[in-house]
């Protein structure tokens, strides 16, 4: 019995001791890390260049408890946008590495919306390629899908419903297109297919 | 064999395993859980208002936990009117900074009301530098933009400690792709931001286009591999660089390396529907930079 605890007690003994020569090695090599120019943020974790520090102090949280009162809660409603294509100086909000975009079409009810950007991939310009954004505005949520078109190059949305009318049927709609390469057919927002 | 000698073994074995591991970064340290991001789409301030709050709301009710980044992208920086800037929405609406502020402060009280205690949120004003140019801006208006960007991150803060919002910060960010306008005015957003000084400027564009080795070259309409390492690490601006291919780490490499010492990542951006998952971003970022790569990651379309 007494030589069993002597065991279990050198091995704990022993993971100790390694537990603080790795600590050891560890605090070491972020000393090394953080020894160049700049300081150091314990709030980050991370040591900064000198001219970000008020910057990224600004960013951390107050070392004092959230408010219990409760914020007002905003009186108006998501808007309904009536569907149309974007004009084509609207801002895009995906990156050329993902897509380059032909042209967009947009649509609201108040309660989701659904924005359709076509063009091609960002990393193969023969391949067509949709990117869909959706949004349920009523609970602040954001979806993205991407469709791709194999060989069809660079698509265009050609047609695609209109109007204020329909706003809600619109978003499982059908949106026809063409591609640079010549195919055409049509994107079923319904099931995000395309052929 | 001695009772200490068999312990200084075990500990020297010990030792060894856990310096193996700390020899390994990129797999001792795992890529943090994506949090959402958000295109922001109002054609009314009253909607836009409501959206942020929402989204403010939602990213409360799910945030995993640590001080993390809410960005709402308000879109493409804008005069507004002589003296006025602001942004031209996705929905092609264009709203001066005054009221994205109150957007902003609609987000921070949906953010108060939705907290379920966990972890802290720095709620960012998002922007990004497409059709500046074709828009008529100018030089002078961009870096007015980027200087009055910042001062709305201010004013926010203010409201937020006003109100007692102590688990929220503020930022901003933009998403500077070289694809989306010339690096001249471009580069102007950052350095008006970064002469306000308050906000943190988190860039989660792209570095289209530039080379994936060595230390310099050019990249998509015009840009340089300096023009993006100054864009997203000059003055206030650090890099949350989006991560989309394999290719994407290797480009934002070779941005560092330009830079030179001290350039650290502060995590980066990903997507859905794209070669790599956010996490595998975020790793393969890492990998290339090892230690240099903090706990951020946000996702639009998660």
């Amino acid at each position: 019995m007494r030589m069993k605890l002597s065991k279990y007690t050198s091995r704990r003994v022993a993971l100790l001791v390694g537990a603080f020569i790795v600590v050891g090695l560890g605090t070491g090599a972020a000393v090394a890390l953080s020894a160049g120019s700049g300081q150091y943020v314990p709030g980050l974790g991370a040591t900064v260049p000198a001219n970000k520090v008020t910057q990224v102090q600004h960013a951390l949280p107050k070392d004092a408890p959230e408010s219990s009162v409760p914020a007002p809660a905003p009186t108006g409603k998501p808007d309904r946008i009536p569907a149309a294509m974007l004009p084509s100086d609207t801002p895009i909000p995906l990156s050329p590495q993902l897509i380059h975009v032909t042209n967009a079409w947009l649509v609201s009810d108040g309660m989701t919306l659904v924005a359709v950007y076509a063009g091609s991939a960002g990393n193969d310009a023969t391949e067509g390629r949709f990117v869909i954004v959706r949004q349920n505005l009523e609970v602040g949520k954001q979806t993205q899908d991407v469709v791709n078109v194999a060989g069809a190059g660079a698509l265009s949305i050609t047609d695609a419903p209109r109007g204020a009318a329909v706003e809600a049927s619109a978003q499982r709609g059908r949106l026809g297109f063409r591609g640079a390469a010549g195919a055409s057919g049509s994107l079923d927002l319904a099931t995000d297919a395309a052929g | 064999m001695s009772l200490t000698r068999r312990l200084l073994g075990r500990a020297a074995a010990v030792a060894a395993l856990g310096a193996t591991v700390l020899a390994l970064p990129a797999l001792a340290n795992a890529a943090p859980t994506p949090v959402k991001a958000f295109y922001m789409y109002g054609t009314t301030l009253s909607g836009l208002q409501t959206n942020a709050y929402n989204n403010g709301y939602y990213f409360a009710q799910h945030h995993p936990g640590g001080n993390r980044l809410l960005m709402l992208d308000f879109g493409g920086a804008r005069n507004y009117s002589p003296g006025v800037w602001g942004a031209q929405d996705f929905s092609n609406t264009i709203f001066s900074n005054s009221q994205i502020l109150s957007a902003l402060e609609s987000a921070a009280n949906g953010h108060h009301n939705g907290w379920t205690g966990t972890g802290s949120t720095i709620i960012a004003y998002g922007n990004n530098n497409s059709y500046m140019t074709s828009h008529g801006m100018s030089s002078s208006d961009a870096y007015n933009a980027g200087y009055y960007q910042s001062q709305r991150a201010q004013d926010l803060a203010s409201y937020q400690s006003s109100h007692g919002y102590n688990k929220q910060s503020a930022a901003i960010g933009s998403d500077e792709e070289p694809g989306f306008d010339a690096p001249g005015i471009s580069r102007q957003l950052i350095d008006g931001a970064s002469a306000q000084g308050y906000a943190l400027d988190y860039d989660y564009g792209s570095a289209d286009g530039c080379p994936s080795s060595g230390s310099g070259g050019s990249c998509n309409n015009g840009w340089t591999v300096a023009d993006v390492a100054h864009v997203s690490f000059y003055g206030s601006a650090v890099p949350l660089p989006e991560i989309y291919y394999t290719v994407n780490s290797d480009q934002w490499t070779v941005v560092r390396r330009n830079w030179g010492s001290g350039y650290l990542f502060w995590g980066s951006t990903g997507s859905t529907g794209v070669g790599l998952t956010p996490q595998q971003g975020w790793d393969a970022l890492n990998a290339r930079n090892s230690g240099l790569v903090l706990s951020e990651l946000i996702c639009f379309g998660c």
